[in-house]
């Protein structure tokens, strides 16, 4: 226990620091005492270092002076055991002393003292040492303060980062991508340096994959690809190409981004029937195709702004087509990967990554080849931006055995048959800017439960329509696709005569009749072109295309024989009939070969 | 200096004149040389002479810019071989006129 006089504290101002003052004299205990109070101090004292040290727990003193000889427990032993027991807290100090030999003096120091001051007391000088001792107390105690806060606040960022990550992993989904020909690098934190990776696959099997990289860094980078990747699941499960889905997201971009913020991003779509590949690019480096065949390489440069800069007003619909053949390799990338750093400063470039790409002998450890030059390049220099890469193998055997996948693994939900009829007619400016299959399945799937019809319905539609408007409304000719020069060109000029549409017209007519065990459905296309001969479509009635390709694959006719039960062409061609019926109790409404 | 101006005989045009990397090192110094004019005042010259490098935050600076000038033009000029390979990739020659 402590006696009274010891613990004695001397109330001025509560918050005026609080000195210690340890001694066996009474005298100098009594001096110190009263400089102190004089200089509006609180003094709290003690006679021997045992009770300094009980002292300290207790009255939690600011500063302490502390003699040096006394009875029970010296000044060096008492100080070790305040300064042992202080942990994080900083007390101060100063030994008063009357011995002057430099050995005591410096042992003053060894157990842990701060400063020492000799008897006679000098009071200008003890009173600006105890200031100084207390200032530096002071920074010491704000700096710990403000590591305990970085340290608090740093715990605060991972946690929330934690929440964070495991809400954007369950939004960017990519499920579609885990494929075997393709292969991805995206880092698990790679969402707070903006990048993004998306990819979905469309009711009809075309796979559609959406890379990109927001300006910025951290949450505010990020945070916009959580209504990207709504925007392109949702409107890839409804069956929208990649043109309307990018454009839909330019929209939202635009209208939640602060000037300044934009999505650099590449939108592809691959055909899971022709293995064709739409392309539409804004802002992202070139994307690459290795040929299968020759090795070669050729590039697809970004033709538009990145997304959400403007609103539709400054998005344009314009897109490159290009032909995949069997083993040709797609690579999509952000600028992690051609502005990757090494120690010099010097950047990884387009050129590296050809030369990474082309160079190799067995085409399957390409990707692996590119990463690890891409790590040896940069050898350790620290990473400025995630790299995120992305190759994809045209492999038409697999895309349509994953289409096929699709079609059974589609839920079964309640059919009801019911009897109606839609009419739609396009005009040309609604053929311009508008591509009614999406809304037309979807329409079709919500009013008739037709959901495990979907996929054939969409492609029975899409192959219907782009017949309409591509040969009837705008006159192309399908044999272009034939080379694959003529396949680029015939996109071209079907961009450059769609903008330019000023006539013509397509009507879509549906008609459902409830059946015994089901439906039918008919659907009724026609246009305002001038119609083809019908007669090549009777030389047909085999199903067998291959035999005839030269004659009609091109208009998918016999894709839409396979689907559809009965197809008519009505002289000159220009009204197409297509009839589809199905059975309540089966996923595979249609029974024909060849799916 | 990072970031100097100068104005056109006119008044009309100011210049942005970049030196070294154009980054988010250069935004406070970027705004001010625009912010003192009355937002839709002026048409706006940068030259990119002596920017040796530019990142997306650069880009993002330009724009605002852009929503500055408002009816008034934004050219980017005298930019180097990289700095034009941003601007090619980015199509920004769709919204500034690149000289």
């Amino acid at each position: 226990m402590q006696t009274a006089e010891n613990i004695i504290q001397y109330p001025l101002d509560k918050t005026s620091p609080k000195v210690l003052v340890v001694d066996d004299s009474k005298t100098n205990r009594q001096i110190l005492k009263t400089i102190l109070k004089d200089h509006g101090y609180r003094v709290a004292t003690a006679r021997n270092g045992h009770e300094a040290v009980e002292a300290v727990a207790v009255a939690h003193p600011d500063i302490v002076l502390m003699d040096i000889n006394m009875p029970l427990m010296n000044g060096y032993e008492a100080v070790r055991r305040i300064k042992q027991g202080a942990g994080q807290a900083v007390i101060p100090v100063m030994f008063v002393t009357s011995l002057t030999d430099d050995a005591s003096l410096a042992t003053c120091l060894d157990s842990g003292g701060d400063d020492f001051i000799t008897f006679p007391i000098n009071e200008t000088i003890l009173m600006a040492r105890i200031h100084a001792l207390l200032r530096n107390r002071e920074r010491a105690r704000r700096l710990i303060e403000q590591e305990k806060q970085l340290s608090r606040y740093e715990d605060m960022v991972a946690r929330e980062q934690e929440v964070a990550t495991s809400i954007f992993r369950a939004v960017m989904k990519r499920d579609e991508l885990d494929a075997e020909n393709i292969r991805y690098s995206i880092s698990p934190m790679a969402v707070f340096n903006g990048d993004l990776l998306l990819g979905a696959r469309t009711p009809n099997g075309d796979l559609q994959i959406l890379l990109g990289d927001f300006t910025g860094h951290g949450l505010g980078a990020s945070i916009g690809s959580l209504p990207t990747s709504e925007i392109f699941h949702a409107m890839a499960a409804k069956g929208f190409g990649i043109v309307d889905i990018m454009a839909e997201i330019n929209r939202r971009l635009h209208s939640l981004m602060p000037t300044g913020m934009f999505l650099v991003a590449a939108g592809i779509e691959i055909s899971a029937r022709t293995g064709s590949a739409m392309v539409w690019a804004g802002g992202v480096p070139d994307i690459l195709i290795r040929r299968f065949g020759s090795g070669s390489i050729e590039h697809i440069a970004a033709r538009h702004l990145p997304l959400g800069i403007g609103g539709d007003e400054l998005f344009e619909r314009s897109f490159d087509m290009l032909a995949l053949e069997p083993g040709d390799r797609l690579y999509m990338l952000t600028d992690g990967v051609t502005e990757a750093e090494n120690a010099s400063g010097e950047m990884f470039g387009i050129g590296r990554l050809k030369q990474s790409i082309g160079e190799h002998a067995d085409p399957d450890g390409i990707f692996d080849r590119v990463m690890t030059n891409l790590e040896t390049f940069r050898a350790g220099h620290a990473q400025n931006d995630d790299v995120t890469l992305l190759e994809y193998v045209c492999n038409p055997g697999l895309e349509h055995r994953i289409s096929q996948r699709l079609r059974i693994g589609a839920g079964s939900r309640r059919q009801v048959s019911t009897e109606w009829h839609i009419d739609m007619h396009l005009n040309a400016e609604a053929l311009r800017d508008f591509d009614p299959r999406p809304v037309v399945t979807q329409l079709v799937m919500d009013v008739q439960g037709l959901y495990n019809h979907r996929e054939r319905l969409f492609t029975i539609l899409a192959e219907l329509f782009s017949n309409a408007l591509d040969h009837g409304v705008l006159g192309l000719d399908s044999a272009m696709k034939r080379s694959s020069e003529g396949f680029s060109e015939y996109y071209r000029l079907r961009a450059e005569r769609l903008a330019g549409l000023a006539d013509g017209w397509v009507d879509i007519s549906l008609n459902h009749q409830p059946s015994m065990d089901g439906g039918q459905l008919n659907i009724q296309i026609s246009d305002s072109g001038a119609g083809f001969d019908p007669k090549i479509l009777e030389q047909a009635t085999d199903r067998v295309c291959h035999d005839n390709a030269e004659l009609f694959c091109g208009r998918g006719f016999s894709l839409l024989r396979q689907l559809c039960d009965n197809i008519i062409v009505h002289p000159p061609g220009n009204l197409t009939e297509a009839a589809y019926a199905w059975r309540h109790d089966n996923e595979h409404a249609n029974p024909h070969p060849g799916e | 200096m990072p970031v100097t101006t100068t104005l056109s005989a006119d008044q009309k045009e100011k210049i942005i004149s970049i030196n070294g990397r154009f980054d988010f090192t250069a935004h406070q110094d970027f705004i001010k040389a625009y912010k003192s004019d009355e937002k839709g005042e002026k048409a706006y010259v940068v030259d990119l002479r002596n920017a040796d490098y530019m990142d997306s935050s650069a880009m993002g600076m330009l724009l605002q810019l852009r929503e500055y000038a408002a009816q008034h033009r934004v050219a980017l000029k005298n930019a180097n071989e990289t700095v034009m390979e941003v601007l090619r990739i980015a199509n920004f020659g769709k919204l500034f006129q690149v000289q």
